[in-house]
């Protein structure tokens, strides 16, 4: 999953502890081994949020909050509805990287649930990924407490 | 004419004998102490190396990392006396001219210095012989220059030291 910073600005961004300059006007690819670094960076979280370093997942460009998580929690491997990969397009319209959009025909409410080895919790977190909802971003996530979980669950309720 | 006599040694075939220190280096001015001076520095020196390196499209200005830690963060402490570069050698996955900084610091880029540079030939695989001296204790740092002519890709750089551990 592609970690790309674009530098929007027409100055050169220096990310201090990563010890890496976004050029002006260019990216940076963040490599897989180097991820775990970029998670705990300090010196990138100004320029995110004031805009001057924008994330891009290898789609579209993310929004500052969204950019910050996606760079501050490791990737998920699968999204599962009810117990099972998710196949079903009127359900999942899009997954590719960290993006997916949850169609729920009006249903009732989505929940996406995080699974740490196995076993689903009950609890609703964020999941290092952006989520929509009938083209809203879902907005009743929890913060992520563990950044260990391996996989996503997708439920109607 | 003096009637001074010289010392009486026991076996005194190395000890009575001159030493010419003055193209050498030596303190020593006789073969004897020569000897142990010898064996004092051949004990006591030492020529690690040392190597940084990166992974991906490294732009210019990109410091790389001793071990797993951004260089400019925290380098590799020199901790030999007398210290100096005497080799640099580097490898860049594209056969492009890297013009790279060598930096010494006190962590956390406190007191950064550019101690010296070398720019690489159009090719994969460069070596430079230096005589760079490296103060005690101080932090060494490996970047690609700002006036790189290009960026690197997956890039390592060593360097030989040589000193004296006390």
């Amino acid at each position: 999953m592609l970690k790309i910073l674009k530098n929007i600005t027409v100055v050169d961004i220096y990310i201090s502890d990563m010890g890496i300059v976004v050029p002006a006007n260019g990216s940076y690819s963040i490599t897989i081994t180097e991820a775990p670094m970029w998670a705990t960076s300090i010196d990138v979280i100004s320029p995110v949020n004031n805009g001057d370093i924008v994330v891009n997942n290898g789609l579209i460009d993310l929004s500052a909050i969204d950019g910050l998580r996606f760079l501050q929690y490791p990737d998920r491997a699968t999204i599962q509805k009810n117990g099972t990969d998710v196949t079903e397009v009127s359900t999942i319209v899009n997954f590719e990287g960290p993006e997916f959009t949850v169609t729920n025909n009006g249903n009732g409410k989505t929940t996406v649930r995080v699974d740490a080895l196995g076993a689903f919790s009950d609890t609703m977190y964020w999941a290092n990924c952006v989520c929509h909802c009938d083209g809203l971003m879902f907005s009743d996530f929890e913060p992520l407490v563990d950044y260990t979980y391996n996989a996503i669950k997708v439920e109607d309720c | 004419m003096s009637n001074k006599i010289g010392p009486v040694y026991k076996s005194g075939v190395a000890r009575s004998t001159p030493f010419d220190n003055s193209s050498n280096g030596f303190t020593s001015t006789e073969v004897q102490s020569a000897i142990e001076e010898l064996q004092y520095n051949l004990s006591n020196s030492a020529s690690p190396g040392f190597t940084y390196g990166r992974s991906g499209n490294l732009p210019q200005s990109t410091w790389l990392l001793d071990d797993t830690v951004p260089s400019n963060k925290s380098g590799r402490v020199n901790f030999l006396n007398n210290c100096i570069i005497r080799k640099c050698f580097i490898a860049n996955e594209d056969p492009t001219i890297i013009k790279v900084g060598i930096y010494t610091h006190d962590g956390d880029e406190v007191n950064l210095t550019l101690i010296n540079t070398v720019t690489t030939l159009a090719q994969r695989t460069n070596y430079f012989d230096l005589s760079v001296p490296v103060p005690i204790n101080k932090q060494i740092a490996i970047r690609i220059q700002s006036d790189s002519p290009n960026s690197a890709k997956n890039m390592d750089v060593g360097l030989l030291l040589q000193g004296n551990l006390v």
